[in-house]
């Protein structure tokens, strides 16, 4: 890939001796489940200056939304359950594929797949996809690391460069997991989850602005001390100052999250101050 | 879908317990549309307001707020409101129609741009109200009538042309609206964080498969909508 990058910025590796490579040319990446699939932010948000977009999960097969509530605010913050809702691997190639082709940014696939044949059978169809060019594989909050083992040394077997979004419950375990089995570049971590009481049941989802910044920062000290794999950090950053202090911490780069949704003029700022 | 700042040109208070806030900005939603506002300028409350016009002019549009609610007490004369917006499908009134049905069951200001548009047109504008709400503030011209809205349903749907509700149906409704539920729009979500797509937290389910409020609602024909089992 050319680099348009001003000739005083450096690129950024997360995938160091991989074959592809994964090169950005800003260490600011999209996170999966926040920005959508392709183009939802495109006429709010200067797409060219993200390192990367990562796509909201996609499955092997098509995934209904969650029914009922879907969404409760907390104090602080606010919990999501959607059932992931996608239209599967193949769907999804023919809705966007096109679009990924010409998109402004790289495209990083978030795949969540249930057994190591459906990642052989989604990265396959990926490989041949221009402009992909990675895939984050994420994980069941409860996901037994064995299972997690296999899907990740499947995924490494295959020509794209692959990410570990490790789990907010035991992030250490799926990083070594990442390491072991041949993944590339881990994400620290995959959103906290969380419980509320409902009149008569449950609701159960993922937390989205809730104050976990300062244990992700935590974890990125201490994972970028004992891991040789690059780490990227999405721990629901809100203004440069903590993107800053992410990158100070040993992140390699990190993912913009929820601010999206709360506050995309200052994505565009903090973008912005890369290129500054 | 854009951003951009929305300052405060007037504050008018209507009832005892509400207030509306003329905003001057360059983007105004539809009838059926919504905007994103942020009335504050901390990171907590995270999640911003969906707002809903009551009215619209050229270069300004007015929200409702009760007093209790914490938006209240970040808007002033003179005070900014960061807003992202338009987001949604405006809904078209029917070009042939001359009557109009508007039903609410929370707050009917939701509803109130379809009014200003068709009295502006010429319909007649009938509203069926079930909550407490300050009437004197409603154009003069709008038929109220408050109560319960299984009976005030009963004996105004069916001449109504085109019908707009504020409030989700539930299996009897629903079956007594069946007849006429293409000429009815439902609003069908209230929080949708991100307004772009994106979050997929306003899910829908149609007959013709599942929709995003934010995007392709949020109001929806009722005849669209599968009916959820109460």
């Amino acid at each position: 890939m050319v680099s348009n990058l001003p000739a005083n910025l450096t690129q950024i590796e997360l995938a160091p001796g991989h074959k592809r490579g994964l090169t950005l040319n800003s260490p600011f990446i999209a996170e999966s489940g926040c920005w959508g699939f392709v183009d939802e932010y495109s006429k709010v948000i200067n797409m060219h200056l993200l390192g990367a977009m990562i796509t909201n999960p996609i499955t092997a097969y098509p995934r209904q939304p969650a029914r009922g509530v879907q969404i409760r605010e907390i104090d602080p913050g606010i919990v999501l359950h959607t059932g992931l809702p996608n239209p599967g691997i193949h769907k999804a190639l023919l809705k966007f594929g096109k679009k990924w082709s010409k998109f402004s940014c790289p495209i990083i696939v978030h795949l969540a797949v249930d057994n190591p044949d459906e990642v052989n059978e989604c990265i396959y169809q990926l490989e041949e996809q221009d402009n992909v060019l990675g895939i984050e594989l994420g994980f069941h909050h409860h996901e037994n690391p064995n299972h997690a083992a296999a899907i990740i040394a499947k995924a490494a077997k295959g020509s794209l460069p692959i990410i570990v979004k490790v789990p907010f419950e035991n992030p250490e375990t799926f990083a070594k997991l990442a390491q072991d089995y041949g993944a590339q570049a881990i994400t620290v971590t995959a959103p906290a989850r969380t419980t509320i009481p409902d009149k008569t049941s449950w609701f159960e989802g993922r937390m989205y602005g809730a104050n976990t910044f300062g244990i992700i920062l935590t974890l990125v000290r201490k994972l970028s001390q004992t891991m040789s794999l690059p780490i990227i950090a999405a721990g629901d950053a809100h203004n440069n100052d903590q993107v800053q202090t992410l990158l100070r911490a040993g992140a390699k780069a990190v993912q913009l999250g929820s601010v999206v949704w709360v506050h995309p003029s200052r994505v565009n700022l903090i973008l912005q101050s890369w290129q500054n | 879908m854009r951003f951009s700042t929305g300052r405060c040109t007037d504050l008018i208070t209507i009832g005892n317990d509400r207030f509306q806030a003329k905003l001057h900005s360059d983007h105004i939603p539809l009838p059926g549309q919504f905007m994103l506002a942020r009335f504050w300028a901390t990171i907590y409350p995270y999640v911003n307001t969906v707002v809903f016009p009551t009215t619209t002019e050229s270069n300004s549009f007015t929200i409702e707020i009760k007093n209790e609610d914490q938006q209240s007490q970040n808007l002033s004369l003179g005070s900014k409101v960061e807003l992202i917006g338009p987001c949604g499908q405006p809904v078209s009134l029917n070009k042939t129609a001359r009557n109009l049905l508007l039903v609410a069951n929370t707050s009917p200001h939701k509803l109130l741009p379809f009014a200003q548009l068709a009295l502006t047109c010429g319909m007649d504008v009938t509203f069926l109200i079930s909550c407490k709400y300050p009437l004197e503030s409603l154009d003069p011209r709008i038929e109220v009538h408050t109560g319960e809205l299984k009976p005030l349903l009963e004996n105004h749907f069916e001449w109504a042309e085109q019908t707009l509700m504020d409030f989700k149906p539930g299996t009897i409704i629903h079956k007594l609206l069946d007849p006429i539920s293409s000429n009815i729009h439902v609003l069908c979500h209230l929080m949708m964080p991100c307004g772009a797509g994106a979050c997929h937290g306003c899910t829908v389910y149609t007959k013709s498969g599942w929709k995003l409020a934010c995007k392709q609602g949020p109001f929806f024909k009722l005849s669209e909508l599968k009916l959820e089992i109460e």
